[in-house]
């Protein structure tokens, strides 16, 4: 501890002599009178600074405001000696300390106070971010900066009005400011949409500040279906449809937001089928199964919301596949294949045919119905000669031919 | 003596200004070289005393090529544009080239009419036709031209001595050397020396008044007798070739070339690579190939001896790779770097006075003569005719070789990409062209925006284009694995170069575009795509630069053309005084040594005979073998070869052609079902290699399996087919495959779909953007990440959701640091993620940290292509840490998510299922992201997988995908708090969605699988549309 103060004076000391010693210098050279007394002007007064007329080789003022440093020189009158300063700088409010010099010697130094307007002549207004989620916990900020005539920030304490529209409330505030500045952090409502606000000032109005309220994060919801039938014939849509999905305060969340559908199928299988939000609504396409089956169905904002579970049950559209073997020709036709109402199953239904040897699978085969038909040519297979047990799968029926010579 | 006009001199040139000034119009601009050319000129006329151009790569100097052609062009174009210039250049190239030929002519003939026929027959000769009109290798030209102007004068110095040759010859050979720096270098060693062994020989035979025979002893004294003037102008010309282009010495010196050798077509093997052979062997020989008996008879004669090695070893070494001589007499070294072209062409333009002579001969001279005597005149006049037609169909061939195999991409309007750069600042970020050819010179003249590319691969800096054997980025499909992977690595980090604009005339490269997080931004009125990418900072006003002394920017800017006024000066008398036929002119020495072409050797034209003989026994082989490999209906392999060769050029009529005639597929139903199809395969993908196997034949059907591999921009397909042929009378055919026969439930479906649209700035200003039509960057949320080693390389995982209420963009980058965290590497996520991201969208990601491929010399650049292949980077030390800097930004575009994934089955090692696409788009390429977990929920490793076909509305595509063995993969650090989003700890915004979370729901996941490795599998689609509508 003692050696703080020590260390301290010891830096103290020397600083405190430099400071007298840059005071006391000019003044002590030659003697100027200073005439003019006064050190507070008003923003646009003209400044004057005048001195007792002294013989001198090369006056000037040295003027350092918060535009920079300025060397003046002295206007041509006899009886005094004068200096003028430029407008650009009684336009400005704030502190300019000045400086008369001969040469490289100064004489005389001293400071000038230069006071903005009250009247406020312009403001300037920022708000950020220009979007926040409703529900009161995110916030905006407006910042504004109301100007006078020169454009210098008016002196503290004068005082704007915040207006606001908020939904269909009016909202009226007032801002005293401060460092130049009145700023107002605003909190969400809880109605997303959009706010306006606007300052005015003495004299003045800003431009027009927007923020836009948006939904917060989704809350839980339901989900319902409508389909065209409940056979399961591979080619109707069935469409999962949610509820209006909203925030905590019920505002509808925004557009374009993303729904996940996950379906377990009665084998345990899985599907995903996704869909975005219009109006706070999702609507989900489901291919109907080929086979009777049973879905359960749920939709989730990944980590955010979810649904209810709805279960789909579809009711097996074919019941049977007759199937020809054409001995001579090595043909296989599986058809007609009826649905439901015993026309053809829609083109494109998919009919397996699977041959095994001794048990084992060798060989499978993928094709369509085309009127609910479909043909297998097993001479082009490329097997070798000999027997074989052959299997034919659609919509969830198998069909077994034994022992077919190839 | 009283000079008179050499008629067929004047022919020539009014003969070759006509021919080839109304050509160079159509042929020119499409040439490789000449937009370089143009480019270059650009540059001198936009900054003449400036070595540094900006505009390619990251900076380069002009001090890389010699001067001259350029800054004629620069000049010319003050009067009338740049390519104005060109042509201009090109003109005077064609003017000096016939003047050059014909001087060269008379020096070793010594006769007005050879000449005269020399000079009238290069206008036409096919080596000149394409280095000019396929090559446009103005430089080249000229530098050989004038090479060819300053032989005479070089002659003279040598043989009579007299100062004013020494200084014509010297003045001449400077303008060589500023025109083109490898000509007078390997000019002299093949022109100028077999040169000084003529001119050694004729003294020799003058001081032997008695005798024509040269021995060696008179030849020795000879020599010794002209030492001096010979190491006289050999030193001082090496002098010249020095101080003219100094600063390009120095440059090569400082900056020596770390470009790995590019492939080029003048080192392949002719036979095994036909379409090379033809360009660099067939067409620059052209007729001078019948007549190489003739040529080397008369160069092996005792005054051109040394012209008979020097003629001999240019043509050796013009084969290229085809014998492993040229490769041994070079050393490997050079062998890689020089394009061996040029040899060829040399030899053809030291062939020209022969070939003059010997139409000489053969119009008017001895073997006329001869012929007639010995075979009558019909067959003097048919042989005329045969020689004049193959030699005219040679020049018109190669002449429009340009015309019906493009070597460049068709014409592309560059106003509208001009005005583009020019509009609203793009110009302050780099752009790239793709798909553009040499053109992309020609753009980079007309604007000052800046492009990452660029056309003369010799003075590139940027390792990760040094360290590839590729041309130019713009072309990177033409070079497999290496162009692609050079491709990605700018379009993955883009910010890195500035990066942000795409011109793309080549729809190839959209996939890999779309899936390194790109957009499209608009299509030009020409067609070009824009494509951009969010997030890159605009270049800073100040680029570093190289710095150059003044005195070489001075050099460089003066002395190319004061050696062109000197040159001119000095010759400008010989000029007149030939040109207005001033009696004051004596013969040159060289008249004296005329030969008196009276008595042709009859063994010569038996030898002639012999060899033309062989030579169509020759040709006619290669045709027949030509069409035995690709008459389509000869073998079941044909067939298939041809089919599918014909679906790679789209040529669907020749394809449906090779279809069964009794299958009853019509060639309308053929069309439509290839007009539907749609993907990475038959829309993206280049067939590169095909294998056939015949499983079973018999007379009349065939059984083949056919493995394919196509080249497609996101990675190598492979693809095996069991293909029926049948035979139907004596010809193979292909039996057609089946169509889907899937009908979709509806005929018209509706759909809504949220868009978005960003103005920019609201008001049309050129200021700033305000204040308030700054958008504010999305909030996503990084949920998991981890560093993880997998297979020795290491990669950051996890993932992120878009939380907010917009679409987002999203960049992740990850850097990897050490325990006394110092910086190892640092990249972006490439293909495994979704760069865009709907409101509360999740997507899996993964960072691999890539180095610059092939960087070490030693490492051997791979045969085959593989655009998945991946080279790790190199770490110094173990990674310990990472950290993750997420940037989003709101994209309205390429949000597609309208796939449905169906029957999803896992087993043990693979997953298969359907994708279903319920949407109005055609989805062209649907990206499968297969997120890994561990038992305990956890993501631990992100695979992708691209499925080749298109998936049409409300159709379904098949997928089965194996699964990743992870048993080598460890967990290195789960860690997230040294995760940013915007510049935003990651747990700030987690802590606005913290109370909100619910856990992962089971039922999102896949049944567990009984593996060690991981436990659940995740699936995602990305979905890449070609035809936006």
């Amino acid at each position: 501890m003692k050696q703080l103060s020590i260390k301290i004076f010891v830096l103290v000391i020397p600083l405190i002599l430099g400071l007298f010693g840059i005071h006391q210098n000019p003044s002590n050279i030659l003697n100027v009178d200073l005439i003019s007394d006064q050190t507070v002007y008003h923003v646009g007064d003209a400044i004057r600074i005048e001195f007792k007329a002294v013989e001198l080789e090369s006056p000037s003022l040295i003027c350092r405001s918060s535009y920079g440093t300025t060397v003046l020189l002295p206007s041509e009158k006899k009886e005094s000696l004068e200096f003028i300063l430029p407008d650009f700088l009684v336009k400005k409010a704030g502190t300019i300390s000045w400086q008369l010099k001969d040469g490289q010697s100064s004489l005389k130094s001293g400071k000038l106070t230069i006071i903005a307007d009250q009247e406020i002549n312009s403001i300037e207004v920022y708000a950020g971010p220009p979007d926040i989620v409703a529900g009161g916990e995110d916030d905006a900020m407006i910042v504004t900066i109301p100007l006078d005539l020169y454009n210098n920030p008016v002196p503290d304490t004068s005082i704007v009005t915040l207006y606001g529209q908020i939904g269909n409330d009016t909202e009226i505030d007032t801002l005293r400011v401060s460092n130049g500045i009145a700023f107002k952090r605003i909190f969400s409502p809880e109605l997303a949409g959009r706010s306006i606000y606007s300052v005015e000032g003495t004299n003045a109005s800003s431009k027009e500040i927007i923020l836009n309220i948006n939904p917060g994060l989704p809350t839980d919801f339901t989900i319902d279906f409508n389909r065209p039938h409940n056979y399961a014939d591979g080619n109707q849509i069935t469409r999962v449809q949610t509820s209006i999905i909203t925030d905590a305060f019920q505002n509808i969340i925004a557009d374009g937001t993303l729904v996940e559908f996950r379906i377990l199928t009665k084998s345990g299988n899985k599907m995903i089928s996704q869909a975005t939000t219009i109006d706070g609504i999702a609507i989900a396409p489901l291919l109907h199964p080929e086979s009777n089956d049973s879905y359960l169905v749920e939709a989730v904002i990944p980590g955010l919301a979810k649904s209810n579970t709805v279960q789909l049950e579809y009711e097996q559209a074919v019941f049977d596949i007759p199937v020809t073997f054409h001995e001579n020709t090595k043909e296989i036709v599986a058809g007609p294949i009826l649905s439901f109402l015993g026309q053809w199953i829609p083109d494109g239904f998919r009919v397996k045919l699977k041959i095994y040897q001794n048990d084992t699978l060798i060989k499978t085969i993928s094709e369509q119905t085309i009127n609910g038909r479909t043909k297998f040519m097993l001479n082009d297979l490329d097997i070798p000669e000999g027997k074989y047990t052959i299997k034919i799968e659609a919509g969830g029926l198998i069909k077994e031919l034994k022992t077919i010579n190839l | 003596m009283v000079n008179t006009t050499n008629k067929y001199l004047i022919s020539a040139l009014l003969l070759g200004i006509a021919f080839h000034g109304s050509s160079i119009f159509f042929t020119l601009e499409s040439t490789y070289d000449a937009l370089i050319h143009l480019f270059f000129g650009n540059h001198y006329a936009e900054n003449w005393f400036e070595p540094w151009n900006f505009k390619w790569y990251t900076g380069f100097t002009v001090m890389s090529y010699p001067p001259l052609v350029h800054q004629s062009i620069a000049l010319l174009s003050y009067i009338g544009g740049l390519k104005f210039g060109l042509y201009t250049v090109a003109l005077t190239a064609v003017v000096l080239f016939i003047t050059g030929v014909y001087r060269f002519s008379l020096l070793m003939t010594s006769n007005r009419n050879i000449a005269g026929y020399a000079a009238l027959l290069c206008v036409f000769s096919s080596s000149f036709v394409e280095t000019l009109h396929l090559f446009g290798q103005l430089p080249s030209i000229i530098g050989i031209s004038v090479l060819l102007h300053a032989l005479p004068e070089i002659y003279l110095w040598l043989y009579n001595g007299k100062w004013r040759y020494l200084i014509t010859s010297l003045s001449l050979i400077a303008v060589t050397v500023t025109s083109h720096h490898v000509t007078p270098i390997f000019g002299m060693v093949f022109f100028i020396f077999p040169l000084i062994g003529m001119v050694i020989m004729d003294r020799a035979k003058d001081d032997q008044k008695d005798s024509d025979k040269v021995t060696f002893r008179l030849f020795l004294r000879a020599f010794f007798k002209l030492f001096k003037r010979i190491v006289g102008f050999g030193l001082l010309s090496l002098v010249l070739i020095i101080t003219c282009i100094l600063p390009y010495w120095i440059n090569t010196k400082n900056n020596p070339i770390t470009q790995v050798p590019i492939p080029h077509g003048s080192r392949d093997n002719f036979i095994e690579i036909t379409s090379s052979g033809l360009v660099f062997f067939l067409i620059p020989w052209g007729i001078l190939l019948i007549l190489l008996p003739y040529i080397f008879y008369r160069y092996y004669s005792r005054r051109f001896l040394f012209f008979g090695f020097s003629f001999s070893l240019l043509t050796l070494l013009g084969t290229g790779g085809t014998t492993p001589i040229p490769r041994l007499m070079l050393g490997e070294n050079a062998f890689n770097i020089l394009t061996l072209d040029r040899f060829t062409l040399w030899a053809s333009i030291m062939a020209l006075p022969m070939l003059g002579e010997f139409t000489y001969r053969f119009v008017q001279g001895d073997l006329k003569q001869i012929l007639q005597n010995r075979f009558g005149p019909v067959f003097h006049r048919i042989s005329g005719w045969l020689l004049a037609g193959l030699f005219l169909f040679m020049t018109i061939f190669t002449m429009s070789l340009g015309y019906f195999r493009p070597a460049q991409p068709k014409k592309i309007e560059m106003l509208p990409i001009v005005n583009f750069l020019n509009q609203d600042e793009h110009y302050k970020w780099r752009y790239l062209t793709l798909g553009f050819g040499d053109q992309m010179a020609w753009l980079s003249a007309q604007t000052n925006a800046l492009t990452v590319d660029g056309n003369y691969h010799s003075a590139r800096r940027l390792p990760e284009l040094t360290t590839r054997a590729i041309e130019r980025l713009e072309n990177s499909k033409f070079k497999g694995i290496e162009g692609i992977g050079s491709l990605q690595q700018f379009l993955t980090v883009p910010e890195k170069y500035n990066l942000k604009y795409i011109f793309a005339n080549d729809k190839f490269y959209d996939p890999i575009l779309f899936y390194c997080g790109w957009q499209r931004l608009q299509r030009l009125e020409n067609g070009i795509q824009v494509w951009e990418k969010i997030n890159v900072p605009p270049l800073s006003k100040i680029l570093p630069r190289d710095q150059f002394p003044r005195y070489q920017s001075v050099i460089w800017g003066i002395i190319p053309f004061a050696t062109v006024i000197l040159a001119f000066i000095l010759n400008i008398q010989m000029i007149f005084i030939r040109l207005l036929k001033l009696p004051a002119i004596k013969r040159p020495d060289y008249f004296r040594h005329d030969l008196k072409l009276t008595r042709f050797p009859k063994t010569l034209v038996n030898i002639s005979h012999a060899w033309f003989i062989a030579l169509m026994v020759m040709t006619s082989w290669g045709i027949w073998q030509l069409y035995i490999r690709y008459d389509a209906h000869q073998s079941p392999e044909n067939a298939i070869l041809a089919y599918y060769d014909a679906l790679d050029f789209k040529e669907f009529e020749k394809a449906h052609k090779l279809l069964d005639p009794e299958s009853g597929k019509s060639l309308d139903q053929f069309m439509l079902e290839m007009s539907v199809g749609d993907g990475l395969l038959s829309s993206y993908a280049k067939l590169d290699s095909i294998t056939t196997t015949i499983k079973s034949i018999n007379d009349s059907a065939a059984i083949v399996s056919v493995n394919g591999s196509w080249i497609s921009p996101l990675e190598q397909i492979y693809r095996s087919e069991i293909k029926t042929v049948i035979k139907r009378k004596n010809k193979w055919f292909l039996v057609p495959e089946k169509q889907d026969l899937d009908l979709p439930p509806d005929q018209l479906m509706a759909g809504n779909l949220t868009k978005y649209y960003n103005h920019g700035r609201r008001r049309v200003t050129t200021e700033q953007s305000h204040h308030e039509d700054i958008l504010r960057q999305p909030l996503v949320e990084i949920l998991s990440a981890r560093l993880v080693k997998f297979n020795d390389s290491y990669a950051v995982i996890g993932e992120i959701q878009n939380i907010d209420n917009v679409p987002a963009d999203v960049i992740i980058k990850s850097t990897l640091y050490n325990s006394e965290n110092e910086s190892l590497a640092s990249y972006n996520s490439k293909f495994h993620m979704k760069h865009k991201l709907l409101p509360k969208e999740v997507t899996a990601f993964r960072i691999d940290f890539e180095g610059i491929a092939w960087q070490s010399l030693d490492e051997s650049v791979p045969k085959t292509y593989d655009p998945d292949r991946f080279t790790p980077v190199e770490l110094s030390d173990l990674p310990e840490k990472f950290d993750l800097h997420c940037e989003s930004n709101v994209s309205g575009k390429e949000l597609y998510n309208e796939v449905g994934i169906y029957e999803m089955n896992l087993n043990n090692q693979s997953i298969s299922g359907t994708l279903v696409n319920f949407g109005l788009s055609q989805v062209t390429i649907s990206q499968l992201l297969v997120s890994y977990y561990n038992d305990s929920d956890e993501i631990v490793w992100v695979d992708h997988h691209f499925i080749d076909e298109g998936i049409r509305q409300q159709r379904k595509q098949n997928f089965d995908i194996e699964l990743k063995n992870l048993e080598t993969l460890k967990v290195i650090l789960s860690d997230l708090s040294t995760s940013y989003i915007n510049g935003e700890q990651n747990s700030e915004i987690e802590s606005k969605t913290r109370e909100r979370r619910i856990p992962i729901d089971d039922l999102k996941l896949l049944k567990p699988v009984n593996r060690t490795d991981f436990s659940y599998i995740k699936l995602q689609t990305n979905n890449y549309i070609g035809n936006p509508k």
